[in-house]
C-alpha cells in the first residue's frame, strides 16, 4: 500500500483523537451533506487525498520516488438562529420583553461564521502542533507537513438552516516504494564461491600466527 | 364593483387559505403579536405553508427533495409588512398534520420580499430558532 493512504488515515486519526465531541470526522469526500445531518453532528471535518505530484528529479526508474502530497481538509458547519424561545412563547410576556428577545436573537449567519472560524483554529493547531510533526506515524515517513492556505466559502441558506463550508490544503512529502501492483517474490542469488586452491575454504579467515 | 385585479387578489387568498394554509403567529421587532387576520378578524393563517422543495443537487445534477419551509402570506392579513433588515419571529406548525403545536422560527427579509403587491402576497424563508 502506498504511503499516502497511510498518511491520510493518520491525519484522520489525529483529528478523531482530538475531537472531544466538538466535531465529527469523515475520511472521504462526501458529495452532499444534509444540513440536518451536520447540525446533529455539530461540525464536520472531511479529510481526503486531493492531489499528488512525483517530481522526476526525486525518483528513479525502480523507486523509491518522492511523492509531494496535498491532502484537503474540508469543513462544514450548520447553524440555526439562537434566541430566548421561552420569552417568545410566554403568553404573559409584555411587548417590551418580546421586543428585547427578538432584538437579541443571534443570526444563524453570525453563529455559523464564528463556529467555522473556531474549527479552522482547532484544525490548524492540531496539524501544526510540534508534537504532530510526523502526523502520528513513525519518524521519517512524512516530511515538510505544512498548511498552505485556508479558504472560507460563502454561506448557503440550506433549508431552514444556514451552512458554511471551507477547506484548507495540507501539503507534505513522502517517499513511495514501487513494489508493483502484484508484488513479485525476490529471487535469491547465491553469492558463495569456492577457490579451487583453497580446499579448506580458509580464504579471508584470520590465521593465528602462533599456529604451526 | 371590483376590478379583475382586486378580484384575483381576493380569490387567491380565499382559495389558498382553504387549501394549503396553516395557522401562523408573527411577532414584529416592536414586540407586537399578530395572530388575528387584519382583514377578516379570524385566526391568522398563511396562504401556503410549504415544507419540502425539489432542488437540483449542485454536485450531481440529480433532483432531490430538501426540507425548506416557505411561508406565503397575504398582505391584507397583516397591518404591518416586514421590511428588509427587520428581524421577525414567526411560529407555525412543523407537522402539517398537527396544527396545535407551533414551532419557533425567525426571518429577516434580507432579500426583497418576493411576491409583488399586485398579487397581494409575500413569501418568506424562515430560519429555525433554537434556545440560546
Amino acid at each position: 500500500m502506498m504511503k499516502f493512504r497511510t498518511i491520510k488515515e493518520s491525519v484522520k486519526t489525529l483529528f478523531s483523537n482530538s475531537a472531544a465531541g466538538r466535531y465529527t470526522v469523515a475520511g472521504s469526500q462526501k458529495q452532499t451533506k444534509s444540513a440536518e445531518e451536520v447540525i446533529d453532528n455539530n461540525r464536520l471535518i472531511q479529510v481526503y487525498y486531493s492531489r499528488g505530484s512525483f517530481p522526476k528529479s526525486g525518483g528513479s526508474p525502480r523507486g523509491p520516488n518522492d511523492h509531494e502530497i496535498t491532502i484537503k481538509i474540508g469543513f462544514t458547519v450548520s447553524k440555526a438562529a439562537s434566541g430566548d424561545i421561552a420569552t417568545l412563547n410566554n403568553p404573559n410576556a409584555t411587548a417590551l420583553q418580546i421586543q428585547t428577545a427578538i432584538a437579541n436573537i443571534a443570526n444563524a449567519s453570525d453563529l455559523a461564521d464564528a463556529s467555522i472560524d473556531e474549527l479552522f483554529d482547532i484544525a490548524y493547531q492540531i496539524i501544526m502542533d510540534a508534537r504532530n510533526i510526523d502526523l502520528g506515524l513513525a519518524e521519517g515517513i512524512v516530511s515538510s507537513r505544512w498548511i498552505t492556505d485556508i479558504q472560507k466559502d460563502d454561506p448557503l441558506p440550506r433549508g431552514e438552516l444556514l451552512v458554511i463550508t471551507g477547506s484548507c490544503n495540507l501539503t507534505l512529502k513522502t517517499s513511495e516504494d514501487v513494489t508493483g501492483e502484484t508484488p513479485v517474490a525476490a529471487t535469491a542469488i547465491d553469492t558463495d564461491f569456492s577457490i579451487e586452491d583453497d580446499l579448506g575454504d580458509n580464504a579471508g579467515v584470520i590465521v593465528n600466527p602462533t599456529d604451526p | 364593483m371590483t376590478n379583475l385585479r382586486t378580484r384575483a387578489i381576493t380569490n387567491l387568498k380565499k382559495q389558498n387559505t382553504k387549501n394549503w394554509s396553516t395557522p401562523v403567529i408573527y411577532q414584529d421587532p416592536d414586540g407586537i403579536i399578530y395572530n388575528i387576520d387584519n382583514e377578516t378578524g379570524n385566526e391568522l393563517r398563511t396562504l401556503q405553508t410549504l415544507y419540502d422543495r425539489r432542488v437540483e443537487n449542485p454536485d450531481t445534477g440529480e433532483p432531490m427533495t430538501v426540507h425548506e419551509p416557505v411561508i406565503v402570506q397575504a398582505r391584507s392579513s397583516l397591518s404591518r409588512i416586514p421590511a428588509p433588515g427587520e428581524k421577525w419571529s414567526i411560529k407555525f406548525p412543523l407537522d402539517p398534520m398537527d396544527e396545535t403545536v407551533l414551532s419557533n422560527y425567525v426571518f429577516t427579509p434580507d432579500r426583497s420580499i418576493e411576491g409583488g403587491s399586485s398579487l397581494g402576497f409575500f413569501r418568506i424563508y424562515p430560519i429555525k430558532l433554537v434556545q440560546s
